[in-house]
């Protein structure tokens, strides 16, 4: 039941009546609607993805020698992308917080910051592309290989250009409102699962062919 | 909002010119905040086009999700893109998140 000393109630009503002109027009974490469809598209991508590795592991119980009559794909591009991207949470973070707080100065700072280290990880993702040591029509394995980066490397392509979108946006002062500062909030939230679901990607592209050598 | 015999009371002075919705907590129902949601736009309806144009394309060649992919992005960019009219007018009516 809503109580007078809970509810934005009008002054002097008999009965419970919601002024909504005295709540907020926005909220930021699960109180947020993109919240909750940011969350729902995360459970839909993730499905993929987990599906993308069992189909990687299934071709692996079907083959007598892995990787199949080609080399496991080197390490030194993959790495240095996942440095980055780990990297890139720290303005991630910092865009998320000031966003939270309203910071419009910092919010500016750090999406700049977060725009220049996502194109340097999509220029480090199209030299992984040419060391995984495989092309995607050569047998099973490299279409599974090709599939789950290529699957990833969409998702930094679409947190990229949304985060090119949402930086135009918010350097428009006349296009800036509270819902901006709450949609860049939840572009970090979907950045941390960008950088959360390569890391198990990663492990599979380049350390289970080390690990699972037949 | 919820009493034993149904929705007690009523919501008041929610906006007139744009659309909102009132979001209340999921169990209690309590009122938490408004939802400010953007203006009737065509942007949808070609989004909905450019989609279908990709996936039909994609029938007869796989390039046509690479090269119809930026066209829905594109058009899905419009359909997002903030209008300077609407964002004076929600923030006149704003009321900044506690």
């Amino acid at each position: 039941m809503t109580r007078a000393s809970d509810s934005p109630l009008a002054p002097g009503a008999r009965s419970p009546v919601i002024d909504a002109a005295r709540l907020p027009t926005y909220a930021f974490g699960n109180q947020s609607l993109v919240w909750w469809g940011t969350v729902g598209l995360m459970a839909i991508e993730g499905m993929v993805f987990a599906l993308a590795i069992a189909v990687y592991f299934y071709v692996w119980t079907r083959v007598d020698e892995f990787p199949p009559r080609v080399m496991a794909p080197d390490l030194v591009w993959g790495v240095v992308n996942t440095a980055i991207m780990l990297l890139s949470l720290l303005p991630n973070q910092w865009a998320k917080s000031a966003a939270e707080r309203r910071d419009l100065r910092a919010v500016r700072i750090a999406l700049v910051i977060c725009i220049v280290l996502a194109f340097a990880f999509l220029g480090v993702r199209a030299l992984e592309f040419t060391t995984l040591n495989v092309r995607w029509d050569t047998n099973a394995y490299g279409s599974i290989v090709w599939i789950l980066l290529a699957l990833h490397t969409t998702h930094l392509l679409t947190d990229t250009w949304d985060t090119v979108v949402l930086g135009l946006a918010v350097f428009d002062d006349g296009r800036v409102e509270g819902k901006r500062f709450v949609d860049v909030s939840e572009n970090a939230f979907y950045w941390y699962f960008v950088v959360a679901s390569w890391l198990p990607i990663w492990f599979v592209i380049y350390i289970a062919p080390r690990l699972l050598q037949k | 909002m919820w009493e034993s015999n149904g929705i007690a009371g009523s919501v008041v002075n929610l906006g007139m010119k744009d659309r909102e919705v009132l979001i209340t907590s999921v169990v209690e129902a309590k009122p938490h905040h408004r939802e400010l949601f953007p203006c009737a736009t065509t942007w949808p309806f070609f989004t909905a086009i450019g989609t279908t144009i990709l996936f039909i394309a994609s029938i007869f060649t796989p390039w046509a999700v690479i090269w119809g992919s930026p066209l829905v992005a594109l058009l899905a960019t419009c359909w997002w893109w903030p209008s300077l009219a609407e964002a004076r007018r929600h923030r006149e009516v704003e009321v900044p998140s506690q």
